[in-house]
């Protein structure tokens, strides 16, 4: 398996503070890599030192098997960090031309109708970028990062502000250029549920570390089966399957769900629960998702 | 690094950068000759003060000696000896710089290049071509113009016109290069403007000057851009060109380096 993305012991410290932490992380060749953190895990700071644009305090960075800074990589990466970085008084078009002049494509103007009907910008003519909403900054900075056809894209949350419709032509351009093309993808987004759609490995990072690496299968694998029952009153619920059930592996959600991990039979809590006169609303075997596998990384508990 | 070039060319022509400069040059060109030339004659002059214009003796005097000027004198005069172009430059430039920082472009630019040179190099490029291409429209539109203006003569040699171009160019250029060097620091438009104008109109130079004096030093102030600029003269003069070309380059080199500097010790983003 190639790597595209190796970092060892990565480290950058602001003001005595880490925001990355000894990382370490691998990122396979050709594959869509989650990057899943909480707000401050470091995950902004992680995509700026491996664009070049922070100097690690400490620590190697691989892009391709080459040392960042040795030559860089120019066209084979491309980058949206944060807000995308744009000339306000320019259009969409004379953005992307610049950045087609700096990577020295061939045709400048293929390219740049290319990249903006990908991102669904074709039609904003002479419209200066900082009247863009920003659901259409976003999209430019995406076409910036497309326009040198790279093997790398860096993206930090490239679905914020954009509508349904956007974040679904997002995932399904990301997962046609990783089928077609072989592009490897790095994505951060706190909308986990769309993640999860696309994304064939995830890292989680919390502090600056890395937490885990995984790949979507094994993610998978680990989710974990459970009953979620809806009641009105589920600490009564969850008391009396104690009592009657011995069912202790359970967990009290705040929108008042009970989620029973302990192998039992759902017609059975159901006759339990009527009997002792607990209202039963909705039960039902579900799977953990992205969401709660990331929470029950991070620590945080659901209990109420 | 000539793609930095062409990138930054094109930016200068789509952001009006290059017409703005170009307009405002030959705009003040054009109104200080109009206000002149209105004041050289007499009836012109009391015509206005009589509508409530006040007009200094100096103001006469200049329109007076206007008659007797060539056109290469009223060209240095107009530019040299006020300094309002370096200071034009100065603002231009370095808003321009800071602009990258402003919008975020530069997390465009730095991973695209992978290193800082060719961003250096490329840019002090296209700052050069800048003050070339402006101080080729303040020098030559007026030439053109020559049969339409008042002047006796067109003045000089084509070897003094030449030094003239030239040596406005290296100082123009190394004080863009000097705001290239403070938008690295400052990356903010706003303020970049003051501080390059600030710089543009010499302060710096004032202040080293106070402090020669102070310090019973030798006059250093003549080693600086703005002073520089003062000291080109209409005619060619071998030593004193040698003087503003070696300084403004040395200034070049120094800003070029700084800006490095500059930008290896800080986070780009």
């Amino acid at each position: 398996m190639q790597i595209a993305v190796r970092t060892r012991g990565l480290c950058k410290r602001y003001h005595g503070k880490a925001a990355a932490d000894h990382l370490d992380m691998q990122v396979p060749q050709g594959e869509i890599y989650g990057f899943i953190g909480a707000n401050g895990a470091g995950k902004s700071t992680t995509f700026k030192l491996l664009a070049g644009l922070a100097n690690p305090t400490a620590g190697q960075i691989e892009i391709f098997g080459q040392p960042l800074h040795q030559g860089g990589c120019g066209r084979r990466v491309g980058i949206l960090i944060e807000d995308a970085g744009l000339y306000g008084s320019l259009s969409a078009a004379d953005n992307c031309l610049l950045q087609a002049k700096l990577l020295g494509l061939d045709d400048e103007k293929t390219a740049v109708g290319r990249v903006l009907a990908q991102t669904g910008l074709e039609h904003m003519g002479r419209k200066a970028a900082k009247h863009f909403s920003m659901g259409q900054r976003r999209r430019l900075g995406l076409a910036l990062a497309l326009l040198g056809s790279p093997d790398l894209l860096l993206l930090d949350e490239p679905t914020n502000g954009l509508d349904p419709e956007g974040i679904r032509d997002v995932r399904l351009l990301l997962q046609q250029l990783q089928a077609e093309h072989g592009v490897t993808i790095v994505v951060s987004s706190h909308i986990l549920g769309e993640l999860e759609k696309f994304a064939t490995c995830y890292g989680i990072i919390r502090d600056g570390r890395m937490v885990q690496e995984i790949t979507a299968a094994e993610l998978s694998s680990r989710c974990r089966a459970y009953i979620a029952l809806q009641t009105p009153d589920p600490h009564r619920a969850a008391a009396l399957l104690e009592d009657k059930l011995h069912l202790h592996d359970y967990t009290v959600r705040p929108e008042g769900e009970l989620r029973i991990y302990d192998p039992a039979d759902p017609a059975r809590i159901n006759a339990v629960l009527l009997d002792g006169g607990v209202a039963v609303q909705s039960i039902g075997t579900h799977r953990q998702e992205l969401e709660d596998y990331f929470l029950q990384m991070m620590g945080v508990e659901n209990h109420v | 690094m000539f793609e930095v070039l062409r990138m930054d060319w094109y930016r200068l022509r789509r952001q009006k950068y290059l017409l703005t400069g170009l307009l405002l040059g030959l705009g003040m060109i054009a109104l200080s000759y109009a206000f002149i030339t209105l004041l050289s004659d007499p009836e012109t002059v009391n015509a206005m003060q009589a509508q409530g214009a006040e007009i200094t003796a100096e103001d006469i005097a200049d329109g007076a000696a206007l008659a007797g000027y060539t056109l290469q004198r009223y060209m240095h005069q107009m530019l040299f000896e006020g300094g309002f172009w370096i200071s034009l430059i100065a603002v231009f430039t370095g808003v321009y710089c800071a602009e990258d920082y402003t919008g975020g472009a530069v997390k465009n630019i730095f991973p695209a290049l992978g290193c800082r040179w060719p961003y250096v190099v490329g840019r002090a490029l296209c700052l050069l071509v800048y003050n070339a291409v402006l101080m080729a429209a303040y020098l030559l539109v007026p030439l053109a113009l020559y049969p339409l203006l008042v002047f006796g003569a067109v003045g000089g040699t084509w070897l003094d016109w030449l030094q003239m171009y030239l040596a406005a160019c290296l100082v123009g250029w190394a004080i863009s290069m000097c705001a290239f060097f403070l938008s690295t620091l400052i990356r903010r438009e706003g303020w970049m403007a003051l501080v390059a104008l600030c710089v543009g109109t010499g302060l710096p130079a004032l202040v080293l000057g106070f402090a020669c004096q102070i310090l019973h030093l030798p006059d250093l102030t003549r080693f600086t851009i703005c002073i520089c600029g003062r000291m080109i003269t209409p005619d060619f003069r071998s030593e004193q060109y040698l003087h503003i070309a070696v300084t403004c380059l040395a200034w070049v080199v120094v800003y070029g380096l700084l800006t490095d500097l500059s930008l290896r010790r800080r986070d780009q983003a």
